[in-house]
C-alpha cells in the first residue's frame, strides 16, 4: 500500500556517505540515486491537439484511468491496456492513460478526461467505483466503461468478470498437483474482487483434494512486492508446494519468491499468463481477458452502439480461462478433471462460491467420474 | 648561531583573517623556542606552514642554510620536521609500539616483526630517556605515556626539528615536570624544538629564547633568561597586565553551601563521589584541586542536580536541596559556569540573545507569561555584552561564531548577572589567553567581594593557588586534603592529589 | 564511524542566511525539472510540451488551482509536522502512521457521532484526528525518552502497526467498513464535512488551517518560551539539561504536537476531500513530508513554498499525462533528483569545512 519510503533511502545513503567520510580523511564514496519506480513507457499517439469525440467526423479519444497502482502490474492494468491499444490501432483513435498517484485524484482524473471530450472513458480497478459513479453522473453525456465493478447509469457499462469459475478451475489443478496437501494463496487487498478469487480457489482445492488445507494471507497493497516475496516465503517454509497469488503487482514477489525456492514448488498466478516470471515453477494462470472486454467495448463506441449496463462475463463468454501454453504441458490426467469442471460450470450445474459464505455451504459435485 | 629554520616574510591569509603578516622566525640549532601568543595570534597557522599542512601565500624558508619548498606533512617528516598535535592521533586499541611504526612498520617477508618493532623502540625510549613500555596498548597508558609516545613517533621517522604543540595542557604537575626532562634530553642530543604556548611560566623555564606574536606579527624575540613574565605578557597583550590577581583578605560569613556525606555514581555506574563533606561561607573561595577524573565533574552535576545523588545531603544557605530539580535549584541562588561552556554553557547555534537567557527563561518573560519579549531579552543580552566587555557585532549574532575568550565572558556574564549564593566555576579559564583568564580572575573576585559563595574547580593548581582561600583536594572520589592557601605550596598539594603515590601514576 | 540521520539533517539545515536556504530550493528544484526534461526527452516527448501541460494544469483554470491547494494542504501539515520534531532533535519517520490513524479517527468521529451542529461536529472531529495522531507519536516519544529507543526505528515499525489498523478497520470483515466494495468507512456526515467553499470545485479552505497551523508554528518556535526550549533540547541537550529544561518532558511534548499535526494533515484530507476514511486515502504524504522539511529549511514559510511545489508537480501532473502522454511516474523522478540534491548538500557542506577549517575545528574541540 506504501511506497517505499524513498526519501529515507537517500538520507540513509548519504548519512553512510556522511559517516565513511568522518572517519576516513579522504572521501571516497560517491553515492548513486537509485531511479524510483521503473519507469513504464507510456505510448499515447499525438496528443498535443483532442478533437471532441462527438462529431463522426474527428478521432476518436479513448481515455483509461488506473487507481494508484498503475501500469507495471504484469496483469490487470497492463492487460487493460495492451486491449486499449489494439482498439486504437484498429479503430483509428486516440488513446491516454492517466495513472492515479493517489486516491484524492480519481475524481478529478476521470472529470479532466471526462471535460477533454473523450469519446469513451475507462476507469480500471474496482476501487474507482464511487469516484466513477459520481463523475458519471456529473457528465451525463459522456460515455463510461468500469472494469471489475458494477454502477447504475445509463451511460456506464459496467464490466464484471465471474473469476472464481477460473480460480475454480486454478483450485482444481493446484489440488492435483500439491504433494504436502498444503496450498497457499496470496491476495492483494481484501476487496470483494480479491476474495471472490480466492473463494473460487479454495473451492477447486477442496472439490477434488478434501484432505488439502489452503493458506491465505492478504498484503494489504497491489504494489508492494517486496511484500509479496516476503507472505509467499513464508507460505512455502510452512509447507505450501502451491502458491496462487491474485495481488498484481505484489503478486510478482511471489514469483521471484517461487523462482527463487527452485523445483518443487509451484505458483500460478491471476489475470494473464505470467510462466515467464518463473517458468520451472508456472502452472496455467488464470487469465481474465479484460483487453477483449475493452476492445469490444471500444468498438460498441466506435459502431455507436454502445449502451450502459451489466456485462458479466465468465467461462462461458471466454471472458475467464487457463493461460493456454502452460495447460497444455500438464498431465491428460489432470486436463481430464478440469475439462469436466469446466462443462458443469458452463452448464450451471456447479456454481463456484464468491464469498467466504458462500464457500462455507458450498459442497462441489464429484469430479473424478 | 647556527640556523636550523630561518623563515622570512610568511604571508598567509584566510578568507577575512590575515593570520600571518610578514613572519620572521630564527632558530638555532639545537635549543628550545619557545613561540608565544594569545589564542588567535597565527601561533598554529605558522607552525602549519613550517609542518608542510599549509603553504604560505608569500616567504621563504630554510632549513639548515638550504631553501626549501614542504608538498605535504610527510614532505616536511622526510625533510627533518615533525609535529606533536595537541590532540594525540594515537590508535587506543594499538600498542605502542604498533603505533610507532604504523605508517613504517618493520616488516619481514611481509609480516609485521613484532619483536623487533618493540625492541627497537626500546631502544629509542632509552637513547631519550623517554620511559614507556613498547607492548601496552595506549587506551591503558597515561596521557603523558600517550605524548611521549608522539614524540618518539615523529623521532623514529629522523625528525631534526620538533614542534610541540601547546604540550602541557592535558598534562598534571608531575607529568609536566616529565616533560621538562623529555625537552632537555632531546636538546642534549642535538634536536631543535619549537614550544608552543600561552603559558608564561612554562615559557619561562622551558626555553632558551621566546618569540612573541601578536595578531599575526612578531612583536619581538627575547632571550629567556634576561626577560620576565611581566614584560612577555605585555609584548603578548599589548598592554600591561598584572599577572597576580591581587586579593583582599578574606571576610569570612555565613556558611552558604554545606555538603554532608555525599555519594553519586559515574556514568558507567561506578561510584564517582564516595562520601564528600565540605562547607563554603559566603565571601569565600573554595578551590577544588585534582588531577581530571576524580569526581569533580560529578561533584558539580551533583550540585547542580544534573545527576541523582546515591546518599549525603546538600544544603543551601539552610535549605535542604538535595532533591530539587535543577530550575529549582537555580532559582534559589545556584549559579553555575560549566566546564565544558560549549556542550552545556552555550548552545552554539543559538544567538547571544538567546543565550543570555539559558537557566533563567523566566526572569525576562515573566511578566509576558508564554510569550518569549525577544525584546527585552536582546536589550538584557546588550546590557550584558557591554558589561563584561563580550566582543561581537550585535545580540543576534550566534554563539558558535565568537572566539572562546568571549563565549566565556557571555556565560560569565550571564551567571553573575543574577547575583548568586553561590557560584560553581568549573575550569573557568580553560582554553583562555592571558587577557581573557585575567579579566575572568578579576570578576571571580569581583563577586567574592561581593559576598557570594565561590567553588572553584580547576586542573591548573596556579589557578588554584591565585585564587582560593581554601583548597580542598580531592582523589578517587574523596577529600584526602584540606589546606589553608596561606600555609600550603603547589608541592603539598600535587602530591596530594595523585594520592600521595605519583611515582605509580608517572611510570 | 557512526552515521546519523540527525548530523546530516543538520548539516542540510543550519544555514547563515535566507538567502543561502532560498538559493538550495531553487537550485534543487531546477536541476529536478532539468533532470525530468531529460528523461522525457529521452522517452521521445517533448518537455516543453510537458512541462507547459503540467504548469497549465497547474495554473490554467481556477479548477486546476484549487486541486494544487487541495495537493499542497496534506503535504503541508505533515511537513509542518516533521519539521517541529527536528526542531527538537527528533527525527519523526512515523507522520504516515500518525496520519493514517489522525484519518480514521476523524472519519470515525465524522458519521458515528450524530446529531451535532457542525460548529461542534466538525471541531470535534477534527479534534479526533489530531488526538489520534499526538497519542500514536507519545508511543514513540516515551520509549525515546525513558528506554533510549531512537524514534527511528519506533515510528518505522509504529506506522507498519497503523497500516494494519487502518487496513483491519476497513477490511471486508472490518469493524468500520461500510456496505459497498471499497474498503472504506461510511461517508461523514454534512456536519463534519469541510466542503467546497468555491462553486464547481473541490476546494474545502482545508489549506486555511495548514496555513493558520505554519503561522502557529512559527510564532510558538521563535517567539515562545515553550518553542525556546523546544529548540534548546534540539540544538543542545545536555546544555537544556544544564539550563535546568527537562529534556525528556520536552521531547514527548514536541512529539506530541508533531504527531497531532499529522494527524490534522489526514483528518483534514479525509473530512475536506474524500469524506471517508479508506485504507488507500494517503499515497504517503508523511514520507514526502519529510522531503518537503528539509527543502523547506525546516522553516515554516519554507515548508509553505516546498509543499506547494509538491502539490503543483501532483496536480499538474494529471494534464500532464493527458496531453502529453508522459507519465506520472516522472513526478517521483523530480522529487526523487530534489531530495537527492538537497542531501547531497549536506555531504558537500561536510567536506567543505573539512577542508578549509581543519584547524579551526581543532580549536573548538579543546
Amino acid at each position: 500500500m506504501k511506497k517505499t519510503p524513498f526519501v529515507l533511502s537517500i538520507l540513509l545513503v548519504f548519512s553512510l556517505v556522511l559517516a565513511a567520510c568522518s572517519a576516513a580523511a579522504t572521501p571516497a564514496a560517491t553515492a548513486i540515486p537509485t531511479q524510483p519506480a521503473a519507469a513504464t513507457t507510456v505510448v499515447a499517439n499525438d496528443a498535443a491537439t483532442s478533437a471532441p469525440a462527438t462529431t463522426s467526423s474527428s478521432k476518436l479519444v479513448f481515455v483509461m484511468v488506473t487507481d494508484q497502482n498503475g501500469l507495471g502490474d504484469q496483469g490487470f492494468n497492463d492487460l487493460s491496456w495492451s486491449g486499449m491499444q489494439k482498439a486504437g490501432k484498429d479503430l483509428n483513435a486516440d488513446t491516454k492513460i492517466v495513472e492515479s498517484s493517489e486516491e484524492a485524484q480519481y475524481v478529478p482524473n476521470l472529470t479532466t478526461a471526462a471535460n477533454d471530450k473523450a469519446s469513451l472513458v475507462v476507469g480500471v480497478g474496482s476501487l474507482l467505483t464511487d469516484a466513477l459513479e459520481q463523475v458519471a453522473k456529473a457528465n451525463p453525456n459522456t460515455n463510461f466503461a468500469l472494469i471489475d465493478s458494477s454502477v447504475d447509469a445509463t451511460n456506464v457499462r459496467s464490466v464484471v468478470f465471474r473469476q472464481q469459475e477460473g480460480s475454480f478451475l486454478g483450485g482444481v489443478i493446484a489440488g492435483l498437483t500439491t504433494k504436502t496437501n498444503k496450498v497457499g494463496a496470496v491476495g492483494g487487498m481484501e476487496i470483494p474482487v480479491v476474495v471472490s478469487w480466492i473463494s473460487g480457489f479454495e473451492a477447486g482445492v477442496k472439490a477434488v483434494n478434501p484432505k488439502a488445507t489452503v493458506m491465505v494471507t492478504y498484503a494489504g497493497s497491489f504494489g508492494d512486492p517486496a511484500k509479496g516475496k516476503e507472505i509467499a516465503t513464508t507460505e512455502y517454509d510452512q509447507g505450501a508446494d502451491v502458491i496462487f497469488e491474485v495481488a498484481g503487482g505484489t503478486g510478482v514477489g511471489a514469483w521471484q519468491a517461487a523462482s527463487e525456492h527452485g523445483k518443487g514448488v509451484y505458483i500460478f498466478g491471476s489475470d494473464t499468463c505470467k510462466y515467464s516470471l518463473a517458468p520451472d515453477n508456472a502452472l496455467p494462470d488464470v487469465v481474465k481477458n479484460v483487453d477483449t472486454a475493452i476492445y469490444d467495448t471500444a468498438k460498441d463506441v466506435a459502431n455507436g452502439s454502445f449502451a450502459g449496463g451489466q456485462q458479466s462475463l465468465g467461462l462461458k463468454e471466454n471472458g475467464v480461462g487457463l493461460c493456454d501454453k502452460t495447460y497444455q504441458a500438464l498431465p491428460d490426467s489432470v486436463k481430464t478433471i478440469v475439462e469436466k469442471a469446466k462443462q458443469l460450470i458452463i452448464d450451471g450445474t456447479l456454481v463456484p462460491p464468491t464469498t467466504k459464505d458462500e464457500l462455507d455451504k458450498f459442497t462441489s459435485p464429484d469430479l473424478s467420474k | 648561531m647556527e640556523l636550523s629554520i630561518c623563515m622570512q616574510g610568511i604571508v598567509k591569509s584566510f578568507p577575512g583573517v590575515l593570520a600571518n603578516d610578514h613572519i620572521d622566525l630564527q632558530v638555532a640549532r639545537g635549543e628550545v623556542h619557545g613561540l608565544l601568543g594569545e589564542n588567535g595570534a597565527g601561533k598554529t597557522t605558522l607552525m602549519n606552514i613550517l609542518s608542510g599542512m599549509y603553504r604560505p601565500d608569500e616567504g621563504q624558508i630554510e632549513l639548515f642554510g638550504k631553501p626549501v619548498r614542504f608538498e605535504s606533512p610527510k614532505d616536511a617528516l622526510a625533510k627533518g620536521i615533525g609535529m606533536v598535535y595537541q590532540h594525540f592521533m594515537l590508535i587506543p586499541t594499538f600498542t605502542v609500539a604498533e603505533n610507532l611504526t604504523l605508517g613504517a612498520e618493520i616488516t619481514r617477508g611481509g609480516f609485521l616483526d613484532r619483536s623487533k618493532s618493540e625492541s627497537m623502540v626500546k631502544e629509542l625510549s632509552k637513547k631519550y630517556g623517554l620511559a614507556i613500555e613498547p607492548s601496552a596498548k595506549v587506551q591503558y597508558i597515561s596521557v603523558g605515556a600517550q605524548q611521549r609516545v608522539e614524540i618518539l613517533k615523529v623521532l623514529y621517522r629522523g625528525a631534526q626539528i620538533i614542534i610541540l604543540d601547546e604540550p602541557t595542557a592535558v598534562l598534571t604537575p608531575q607529568e609536566t615536570e616529565d616533560l621538562y626532562q623529555t625537552v632537555n634530553a632531546l636538546r642534549k642530543a642535538g634536536h631543535t624544538i619549537i614550544f608552543i604556548s600561552h603559558k608564561l611560566n612554562e615559557v619561562l623555564r622551558f626555553t632558551d629564547r621566546v618569540t612573541v606574536l601578536r595578531a599575526g606579527k612578531v612583536v619581538g624575540t627575547r632571550v629567556t633568561s634576561e626577560t620576565t613574565a611581566e614584560e612577555l605578557a605585555s609584548l603578548m597583550v599589548g598592554r600591561s597586565v598584572s599577572l597576580h590577581v591581587k586579593k583582599l583578605p578574606r571576610e569570612v560569613d555565613a556558611e552558604m553551601l554545606k555538603v554532608e556525606n555525599l555519594k553519586a555514581l559515574d556514568a558507567r555506574r561506578l561510584p564517582a563521589l564516595r562520601g564528600v563533606s565540605f562547607n563554603v561561607h559566603a565571601g569565600e573561595i573554595v578551590g577544588i584541586a585534582g588531577v581530571e577524573g576524580n569526581g569533580q565533574t560529578q561533584l558539580v552535576e551533583a550540585l547542580t542536580g544534573l545527576i541523582r545523588t546515591t546518599g549525603g545531603t546538600i544544603r543551601l544557605d539552610g535549605e535542604d536541596i538535595t532533591h530539587f530539580p535543577t530550575s529549582e535549584r537555580f532559582c534559589r541562588g545556584i549559579a553555575h559556569i560549566p566546564e565544558d561552556r560549549h556542550r552545556r554553557g552555550l548552545i552554539l547555534d543559538f544567538s547571544l540573545a538567546e543565550n543570555s537567557i539559558l537557566g533563567y527563561p523566566d526572569r525576562i518573560s515573566l511578566r509576558s507569561g508564554f510569550r518569549l519579549d525577544m525584546k527585552s531579552i536582546r536589550k538584557f543580552c546588550a546590557k550584558l555584552m557591554a558589561a563584561f566587555d563580550v566582543r561581537a557585532p550585535s545580540p543576534d549574532v550566534m554563539a558558535g561564531g565568537l572566539s572562546g575568550g568571549n563565549q566565556q565572558k557571555l556565560v560569565l556574564a550571564r551567571e553573575f548577572s543574577r547575583c548568586p549564593k553561590l557560584l560553581i566555576a568549573a575550569q573557568p579559564t580553560r582554553g583562555l589567553d592571558v587577557g581573557a583568564t585575567e579579566f575572568i580572575h578579576n570578576s571571580l573576585l569581583a563577586e567574592r567581594k561581593r559576598g557570594a559563595a565561590i567553588l572553584l574547580l580547576s586542573l591548573e593548581l596556579s589557578e588554584i593557588m591565585d585564587l582560593s582561600d581554601r583548597i580542598l583536594v580531592f582523589y578517587e572520589g574523596k577529600i584526602v586534603g584540606e589546606c589553608l592557601r596561606e600555609t600550603t605550596n603547589e608541592d603539598e598539594i600535587g602530591l596530594l592529589m595523585t594520592g600521595g603515590r605519583h611515582e605509580v601514576l608517572i611510570h | 564511524m557512526k552515521f546519523s540521520f540527525t548530523e546530516l539533517i543538520h548539516r542540510i539545515t543550519d544555514r547563515k542566511s535566507w538567502l543561502e536556504s532560498a538559493g538550495m530550493f531553487l537550485g534543487a528544484t531546477v536541476v529536478g525539472l532539468l533532470f525530468g526534461a531529460i528523461v522525457i526527452w529521452s522517452s521521445n516527448k517533448s518537455p516543453i510540451v510537458a512541462y507547459t501541460a503540467l504548469f497549465s494544469g497547474a495554473f490554467g483554470s481556477l479548477y486546476g488551482f484549487t486541486e494544487v491547494l487541495m495537493s499542497t494542504t496534506p503535504l503541508l501539515l505533515a511537513g509542518l509536522s516533521v519539521a517541529f520534531a527536528f526542531h527538537c532533535g527528533l527525527f519523526n519517520i512515523g507522520a504516515e502512521g500518525q496520519l493514517m490513524l489522525g484519518g480514521l479517527a476523524a472519519g470515525w468521529a465524522g458519521y458515528a457521532i450524530q446529531g451535532l451542529p457542525w460548529y461542534l461536529h466538525l471541531p470535534l472531529a477534527l479534534l479526533c484526528g489530531v488526538a489520534a495522531g499526538a497519542l500514536w507519536s507519545l508511543i514513540a516519544g516515551a520509549l525515546k525518552a525513558w528506554k533510549g529507543i531512537h524514534e527511528v526505528i519506533s515510528t518505522i515499525m509504529l506506522n507498519y502497526i497503523a497500516f494494519n489498523i487502518g487496513d483491519y478497520m476497513v477490511s471486508s470483515n472490518g469493524p468500520l467498513k461500510a456496505a459497498g466494495i471499497i474498503p472504506a468507512t461510511p461517508y461523514v456526515l454534512n456536519t463534519a464535512r469541510l466542503l467546497p467553499i468555491i462553486p464547481n470545485t473541490r476546494f474545502s479552505g482545508g489549506i486555511f488551517i495548514a496555513l493558520v497551523m505554519a503561522v502557529l508554528m512559527g510564532y510558538v518556535l521563535w517567539h515562545t518560551r515553550l518553542g525556546y526550549r523546544i529548540r534548546a533540547v534540539g540544538k543542545s541537550p545536555s546544555a537544556a539539561e544544564y539550563a535546568g529544561i527537562p529534556p525528556r518532558q520536552t521531547m514527548l511534548l514536541a512529539m506530541a504536537i508533531s504527531g497531532g499535526l499529522a494527524g490534522l494533515a489526514g483528518a483534514v484530507q479525509v473530512l475536506g476531500l474524500s469524506y471517508r476514511f479508506s485504507s488507500t486515502f494517503s499515497p504517503g504524504y508523511g514520507f514526502d513530508a519529510i522531503a518537503i522539511a528539509l527543502l523547506g529549511s525546516l522553516h515554516p514559510f519554507g515548508i509553505v513554498l516546498a509543499s506547494l511545489l509538491f502539490g503543483i508537480l501532483h496536480a499538474g501532473s494529471v494534464k500532464m499525462q493527458q496531453t502529453a502522454g508522459v507519465s506520472n511516474d516522472i513526478i517521483y523522478a523530480i522529487s526523487g533528483i530534489i531530495i537527492f540534491f538537497v542531501a547531497l548538500r549536506g555531504v558537500l557542506v561536510n567536506f567543505q569545512s573539512r577542508f578549509s577549517h581543519k584547524n579551526a575545528t581543532a580549536k573548538v574541540q579543546k
